[in-house]
């Protein structure tokens, strides 16, 4: 193989990895995830850098895919994805009987993008464009945990319900364990009575565009605690369509 | 998605539209379990002809039904009944022995058939067609189609004499492939052909006259959800039970049952229909009187309909001629960049003004430009547009039947734009709800032919079906809509006898039908 090959090859693994991460890594992360010299990755980052593929908030920042490729983070505009998600997000009310959101990061809030009612005919109101706290809300905590953006202080860390977690060490613990599992549990924290499940809405390369959530009561979204695994698996397979149907549109 | 090998009484619908041909597959619980649909090729031979090849609708048919079936793991011994709704007005002749068509189907927007309906006209019927047919003569319904064709297909009128041919809206044709040879129609298709009397629902022999059609041709007309016959091909053992128009499918889908309940589908035109109870109420102000639907042994349930041309199609006039957006949904996010239309509205008279106005001379104005204006208060007037001409059909619906309806129930593209939907909602004055399932058109195709079936046990059965997914109160004063609504009458004003003060006269500027 020619050198140049290699090196597009090193190139793609790069940006493969920084994708996957959700978040800015640091050269050290990068080099040992990619398992090359770190002499050799810093290379690699300056001349995609130069051509606009990762970018750097700071000179001595993390590394990120940049918007632009990683594209539709940012550029997706809100009525387009809520266009593209509304017929299934529809169907995901229809086959669990749950209220469903669709929610955007909006800097230190989670934005409602799309709101469809629990479908059962009682008078409900139309939450589109309402904020929802990212620490307190099962869309929030998806957000905070896949996309970068202002992280909030510890005096923003509102208490809304005595389950609201205000402790940034149970916090991030708690974000952890959403990465790492695929979705994040509200059990009551942002208003007693409501539960809910959130899942990433991913977009070409990976990255979190949006989280995807279904609200109701607690025997209807938890088993033990945990997610229910009915409405779990219709979310998960909700927004694996909206992401199909959303790729490709900004 | 299969859940088990037992029969599952699943209730399929086919809508045969526009654009495309679809398959839908419903569970008992009203729940789609799957669709499928191929798009089809739409030819304009001349300027204003329009033009669909019969064949290969009715062979997309013969793919999107066991697509359907297969993505839901079923069989046609699963399905237990079909509806079918389909494009109203648009028709195609063919040969009874072989069942080949004679003729290209001739859509909806083709206004070939103008000249007949000139003459017809200039021969002075129209007071007698409106009073037999509760609809005026007009190039878009499927009589003057017909007559077209009898004068210009050779050999037509001749064999159609001797009962050789068949003629048919897009539900007689499907019909016939499926059952292998069944010449039937609906109500609801008959009622937009101008030869179906409306008090009797057959036929009317006058008519025929005026139109100096064949009755041999012609389909025999049943209730909408009525014994259509069983499959032979495509599904096969599996009764048709229910056919309808699209608009009144979607009617029927958002399950107006009630006098008073009304719907407006937003798409590339808008189409709001109300139920008017049992007595038909006359088409005025451009309002065209219509079946909504019959069912077997009880009066049929009229509507009164209002056609809006240019609704979706102004945002996507505005992405595609003008460039103002790159997708139709992002006129929301432009029109939100600013709080108000700054002053500016727009009247899109592409073919001149419809219901209730009805000016054929009428064109497209942009008003109130000053150097103020934005891309954003374009973008609001632009949604306006479609608020406001719903408004005034609503009104002329009001004062034309005497009712008001309690709300508006909304389905279509358009409607997962929410400025627009709160428009709507305050120049109305009226609550606007959207239901769970927006293919209201194959929901009610499938309701007809499940109720027919025994599936649901009556209307109140599928009215519980229908589910709120959203909902827009009103919210603007009415000093404030008192005003706005001034200002778009002033611009309507603009608009109006465009083409009298055409400097070029003698452009073939035909006024077309009587919707678009
Ligand atoms: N979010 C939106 N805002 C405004 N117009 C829209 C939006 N989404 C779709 N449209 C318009 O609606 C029309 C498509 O709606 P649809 O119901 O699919 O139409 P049809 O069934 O008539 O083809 C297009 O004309 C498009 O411009």
């Amino acid at each position: 193989m020619s050198g140049n090959v290699q090196s597009v090859e090193r190139a793609a693994s790069v940006l493969t990895v920084l994708a996957g991460a959700h978040r800015s890594m640091d050269l050290a992360e990068i080099a040992s995830a990619v398992g090359l010299p770190k002499t050799t990755v810093h290379g690699l980052l300056a001349t995609m850098r130069g051509v606009g593929w990762v970018e750097q908030d700071r000179p001595s920042a993390g590394y990120r895919v940049a918007r632009r490729l990683s594209g539709l983070a940012t550029s997706l505009d809100p009525a387009d994805l809520r266009s593209a998600a509304t017929p299934w997000m529809d169907r995901l009310a229809l086959d669990t009987g749950l209220e469903v959101h669709l929610a955007r990061r909006d800097r230190d809030v989670a934005r409602l993008v799309q709101h469809v009612y629990r479908p059962d005919n009682t008078a409900q109101r139309l939450r589109v464009g309402e904020a929802l706290p990212l620490h307190a809300t099962a869309l929030g905590k998806v957000l905070l945990a896949e996309t970068t953006g202002a992280e909030p202080t510890a005096d923003q860390l509102e208490t809304f319900t005595r389950f609201t977690v205000t402790d940034h060490g149970v916090l991030d613990e708690e974000l952890a364990g959403v990465r790492a599992e695929g979705h994040a549990v509200e059990t009551g924290e942002y208003y007693p009575d409501l539960h809910g499940l959130a899942v990433p809405v991913r977009g070409s390369v990976g990255e979190c565009l949006a989280a995807l959530a279904v609200v109701g009561r607690r025997d209807e979204v938890l088993e033990r605690g945990r997610a229910a695994s009915k409405p779990l698996a219709a979310l998960v397979r909700a927004a694996g369509y909206v992401s199909r149907s959303i790729v490709g549109l900004a | 998605m299969s859940v088990g090998p037992h029969s599952r009484r699943l209730v399929a619908s086919i809508d045969q539209g526009t654009g495309s041909t679809r398959c839908l597959l419903f569970d008992a619980a009203g729940r789609l379990v799957s669709l499928a649909q191929r798009e089809h090729a739409h030819r304009y031979p001349r300027p204003g002809w329009s033009e669909h090849d019969a064949s290969e609708i009715w062979s997309n048919v013969r793919r999107v039904v066991p697509q359907a079936l297969s993505d839901a793991g079923a069989t046609p011994d699963d399905v237990v009944a079909l509806g079918i709704a389909n494009q109203r007005e648009s028709c195609v002749v063919w040969e009874r022995r072989t069942g080949r068509p004679l003729s290209p189907v001739i859509t909806w927007e083709d206004t070939r058939a103008s000249g007949v309906i000139e003459q017809i006209v200039a021969a002075g019927h129209t007071e007698a067609v409106l009073a037999a047919t509760g609809i005026p003569p007009a190039s878009y319904f499927a009589a003057g189609r017909l007559r077209w064709l009898l004068d210009t297909v050779p050999d037509l009128e001749r064999r159609a004499l001797r009962g050789e041919v068949a003629f048919g809206t897009m539900e007689t044709w499907l019909i016939w492939n499926l059952t292998g040879g069944e010449h039937l129609t609906d109500v609801t298709n008959a009622s937009r052909t101008n030869l179906m009397n409306l008090d009797s629902l057959r036929w009317d022999s006058d008519m025929l006259d005026v139109f100096d059609i064949p009755e041999e041709t012609l389909p025999e007309i049943r209730a909408t959800a009525d014994a259509y016959g069983t499959c032979a091909e495509v599904l096969p053992g599996v009764p048709i039970t229910a056919a309808l128009g699209d608009q009144q499918a979607a009617l029927f889908g958002q399950t107006c049952f009630d006098v008073g309940q009304s719907k407006c589908t937003f798409g590339t035109g808008a189409f709001f229909l109300m139920n008017v109870g049992q007595t038909p109420v006359p088409s005025r102000h451009g309002l065209l009187a219509t079946v909504g639907y019959a069912l077997p042994g009880e009066p049929p349930v009229f509507a009164l309909e209002g056609s809006i041309a240019v609704a979706g199609s102004l945002v996507q006039w505005v992405r595609d001629n003008v460039g103002l957006v790159d997708t139709a949904p992002r006129i929301e996010t432009l029109a939100r960049t600013v709080s108000d239309n700054g002053g500016c509205y727009v009247v899109p008279a592409f073919s001149g003004l419809y219901a209730p106005r009805w000016d054929a001379q009428a064109r497209g104005v942009i008003v109130g430009l000053t150097a103020y204006v934005t891309s954003g208060h374009l973008a609001r007037s632009v949604l306006e547009a479609t608020a406001w001409q719903t408004a005034e059909v609503v009104e002329a619906v009001e004062q034309v039947s005497g009712q008001r309806p309690a709300s508006l129930r909304v389905d279509g593209g358009m409607t997962t734009n929410h400025l627009l939907m709160q428009n709507v909602a305050d120049v109305l004055d009226l609550p606007v709800e959207r239901p769970l399932f927006s293919e209201t058109v194959s929901v009610g195709a499938a309701y007809a032919a499940g109720l027919s079936a025994g599936v649901w046990p009556d209307l109140d059965a599928l009215r519980r079906l229908w589910r709120r997914a959203a909902s827009w109160q009103p919210e603007m004063d009415s000093a404030t809509r008192d005003r706005e609504r001034a200002h778009w009458a002033h611009a309507v004003d603009r608009a109006r006898g465009w083409l009298d003060h055409d400097p070029a006269p003698g452009r073939d500027e035909q006024a077309r039908g009587l919707t678009g």
